[in-house]
């Protein structure tokens, strides 16, 4: 069995594991299927011829191999070097270009954070923009909405106030007026020359009298409404 | 409907507020109050001793109301009571909502004269409107308040006023012996400073105003055996004369414009007739000849037509012809009977009493598009008569079982009887000539 | 009509006893007039021919009658609006106008009223109509028209002051006044 367990993942661990265990079974079943008891048959020896060693031969042999060896070693131990610093290199390489790309890579994650940033401010201050388009917009309808419904109001408030209407019996009469924004009457205008004087008069006087109108008094509202607004004087008699 | 079309107007106009182009916030006012223009007339202040009898305000405050287009408010609001331009302040005219203001004074001068001055604002203008001063001995004190009020009717209302006039009615009393004693009698608009022309224990109808203002042409009867006669009598001297010497009776006298001709109902061959008397030459042209009864001659106020009551076609109905003569058309469809019309002195309505199935009503007709507008409630109103300025009309009806004279707006809003007399009081005539 | 003619009855009656209290005639099945001369002394004629022979007309104060004749009945009565004779009122007219013609000597004023419905004027006109008409009916039947005077008053002298259709029916009326 194998003792040597390296360190995998289990299924992995498992997975190999279970190879070997079929390779042992198998391999003992191939063994016990091919198992015989060796003979190991004594060769016989040949006869070996002996060669006459000298011993400088041999020393020098010994020393031819030693230096051989040496040169080997050294050789070795060059390419080894060679190769360990090719190794080193490679590896400063690899670990440069590891670091090259960790880098780039980094640097491709930060500019594309970067854009995604850049992009996600824009849709922010674009998103922004439009929610403050719609909020100025809403505001307009609202003040408007809160004009509108005021109108019944404001109309109900003129009416209580155009004591003369008969002066208008037959006439039409269009008033230009300017509120602040608490609603108080600050111009009062005759529109056009419709109207002879007492129906003018009457009409007039109908504004003045009904100061301060019933107008929307939120601050916001009134940067909407602060152009004037016409009150046509057009009684049904 | 009106909520609907402000909705409209508004989701238009928003709609078009968010396109970038300008368009302009639009309400429509078509109901009001009617009450009439708020003025605030203050208590003329008093300088002197012997404080007159006639009281100015309170007559020019009566004036206005009775005209139906204003609204006096009561002194006791007022929160300053200025009597000369430098003490007027106009916040305080402004916070009881008074459109005008009118002040003024009334100085004792001695010898029983007196001199009065008023001026008339504008409070949200902050403008003087009129201003005017008079010397006048206590007895024309009425008739310069009356004089007042034809200033200040006029400035607001851009019609001359109509206060400064005279009336003539008749009244009926049972005297002690049981019999009916009749006047003629002629008063200041309001009923004030009545004074007798005639009076008689026969029947006196249809007072008729000369243009001049100084006479008066009127039907009564000189004797049990006599039918009705007409009279023509000078109202400062009372010399009175018989206008014809027919046979026959006349009444009905109606007269011009320019007072040179007096048209007339005359039965002179049994027939009830309309002729037109050349006063000065004495000369008596016809102007109907109708087997039916023709009477109650009026003028148009530019003396081309006459309108008359003729029952040619049944029941009474209103005719209209030429004054130089010609065939009759009748003006009158609607309704069972019109009777008694004269025209407005504009010349565009003409009043009358018809009967729609209520009684006898005082009715306004316009000639533009012959409606007929019904202005009283009757059920026995007769004699109606215009103002000179054709704003009221003055009018015969019952109160509590008497007869009463009572006024009218010429839109029919404001209705108010004048108590005059004791006893029955009737036919009403509005003299067209101030005085 | 019979009601009419009963209420004038009471009217005619209490005329004649105010009469009686003046002037005592035996009574007689005829119905005598006694007429008193507004101008001079009182004159009672009769029926004959005593009397004056003017055509001065004079206002009658009756004594005696006999209520049956419609010589007694001195009103006659008429429709809204209307100046024709009821059958009722022409037997009173005729009988006036006999009696008229007959006497020539005597005058006759007829006063024609309304009742107050409608305007002055045309009422004033509609009761001089309704005169006329028994004016018109008097002729025909003899009487000398100097002898006749047809007046209105309109609505001027009612009889009866109430404002509804049996007041008013009272005004609508000619008298015949001698």
């Amino acid at each position: 069995m194998n003792r040597a367990v390296r360190k995998f993942s289990r299924p992995v661990r498992a997975v190999i594991l279970a190879v070997l265990v079929h390779v042992a079974f198998g391999l003992l079943l191939g063994l016990s299927l091919s198992f015989k008891p060796q003979v190991i048959k004594p060769s016989i020896a040949k006869p070996v011829k002996a060669i006459v060693i000298d011993r400088s031969t041999i020393t020098q042999e010994e020393t031819n191999k030693k230096k051989a060896e040496k040169k080997r070693k050294k050789e070795a131990e060059k390419k080894r070097k060679k190769e360990a610093a090719a190794e080193k290199k490679r590896k400063k390489e690899a670990a440069a270009e590891k670091k090259r790309k960790k880098e780039a890579a980094a640097e491709k994650k930060r500019k594309k954070e970067a854009a995604a940033e850049k992009k996600r401010k824009k849709e922010a201050a674009a998103e922004k923009k439009r929610k403050a388009e719609v909020a100025r917009e809403q505001e307009k309808q609202d003040a408007y909405s809160a004009l509108g419904s005021l109108v019944g109001a404001i109309k109900g408030k003129i009416e209580g106030n155009w004591s003369n209407r008969l002066a208008c019996s037959g006439q039409e009469v269009t008033i230009s007026v300017k509120v602040n924004v608490s609603g108080e009457v600050t111009a009062v205008k005759v529109v056009g020359d419709s109207g002879d004087d007492a129906c003018r008069r009457s009409a007039e006087n109908a504004v003045y009298k009904a100061s301060p109108l019933p107008f929307p008094d939120n601050p916001r509202f009134f940067k909407w409404l602060d152009q004037e607004f016409q009150i046509i004087f057009k009684p049904d008699i | 409907m009106i909520k609907v079309f402000i909705t409209g107007v508004l989701t238009l106009l928003v709609g078009l507020l968010s396109a970038p182009t300008w368009a302009v916030l639009t309400i429509e006012i078509t109901e009001g109050q009617d009450t009439g223009i708020p003025i605030a007339v203050v208590p003329f202040q008093f300088q002197g001793q012997q404080r007159p009898n006639a009281d100015i305000r309170n007559i020019v405050s009566a004036d206005l109301y009775r005209s139906g287009r204003f609204l006096s408010l009561p002194p006791g609001d007022f929160l300053s009571r200025p009597s000369d331009p430098d003490q007027v302040r106009f916040k305080d005219w402004r916070l009881i909502k008074a459109e005008a203001l009118v002040i003024g004074r009334v100085s004792e001068l001695g010898n029983d004269h007196y001199e009065v001055s008023f001026y008339l604002y504008n409070v949200f203008k902050e403008k003087l409107l009129a201003g005017y001063r008079w010397t006048v001995g206590s007895s024309q004190l009425r008739q310069v308040a009356h004089q007042v009020s034809d200033y200040i009717y006029e400035a607001l209302t851009g019609i001359p006023g109509a206060f400064d006039t005279r009336i003539a009615y008749v009244t009926v009393e049972k005297d002690s012996g049981n019999t009916r004693q009749y006047q003629l009698m002629v008063a200041d608009s309001d009923g004030h400073n009545a004074q007798q022309i005639l009076r008689t224990n026969f029947p006196i109808l249809s007072p008729a105003w000369a243009p001049d203002g100084k006479r008066l042409a009127y039907v009564s009867f000189a004797s049990r055996t006599s039918g009705a006669m007409i009279w023509v009598q000078n109202i400062e001297t009372g010399e009175r004369r018989k206008l014809l010497q027919e046979k026959g009776t006349a009444s009905a006298p109606a007269w011009s414009a320019d007072g040179r001709r007096l048209a007339l109902r005359l039965s002179r061959d049994g027939n009830h007739d309309i002729y037109i008397l050349d006063v000065a030459a004495s000369r008596l042209t016809r102007l109907t000849k109708h087997p039916g009864i023709d009477t109650e001659p009026a003028w148009s106020p530019d003396g081309r037509y006459l309108v008359f009551t003729s029952d040619r076609s049944g029941r009474p109905h209103i005719f209209r012809i030429s004054a130089a003569g010609g065939p009759a058309q009748r003006l009158t469809r609607v309704g069972r009977e019109n009777a008694g019309a004269s025209y407005s002195p504009n010349g565009k309505h003409l009043v009358m009493v018809t009967n729609q199935g209520n009684g006898d009503q005082i009715g306004v007709f316009y000639t533009g598009n012959k409606q007929l507008t019904v202005l009283t409630d009757g059920p026995l109103d007769d004699s109606p008569t215009y103002s000179p300025n054709g704003a009221m009309i003055m009018y015969a009806t019952q109160r509590g079982n008497q007869g009463v004279l009572a006024a009218v707006s010429a839109d029919g809003r404001i209705k108010q009887i004048l108590r005059l007399h004791q006893g029955e009081v009737r036919e009403p005539a509005w003299s067209s000539r101030k005085q | 009509m019979r009601r009419i003619f009963h209420f004038s009855l009471v009217l005619l009656l209490s005329v004649v006893l105010v009469g009686c209290a003046l002037n005592k005639k035996k009574g007689s099945a005829e119905v005598e007039d006694s007429s008193v001369n507004l101008q001079a002394d009182a004159t009672s004629s009769g029926l004959s021919s005593d009397d004056s022979g003017s055509a001065q007309v004079l206002v009658t104060s009756d004594n005696t009658l006999d209520l049956d004749d419609p010589l007694g009945t001195r009103v006659i009565y008429f429709e809204f609006d209307s100046n024709a004779l009821t059958p009722e009122a022409q037997r009173i007219v005729e009988a006036h106008a006999e009696y008229l013609a007959g006497n020539p000597g005597m005058a006759v004023v007829l006063e024609g009223h309304a009742d107050e419905r409608g305007t002055r004027e045309y009422n004033l006109a509609l009761g001089e109509r309704r005169a006329n008409a028994v004016a018109d009916l008097f002729q025909v039947m003899g009487v000398m028209p100097d002898a006749v005077r047809s007046i209105s008053y309109g609505e001027e002298r009612p009889v009866a002051m109430e404002h509804d259709e049996s007041a008013w029916s009272l005004n609508r009326r000619v008298e015949i006044l001698y």
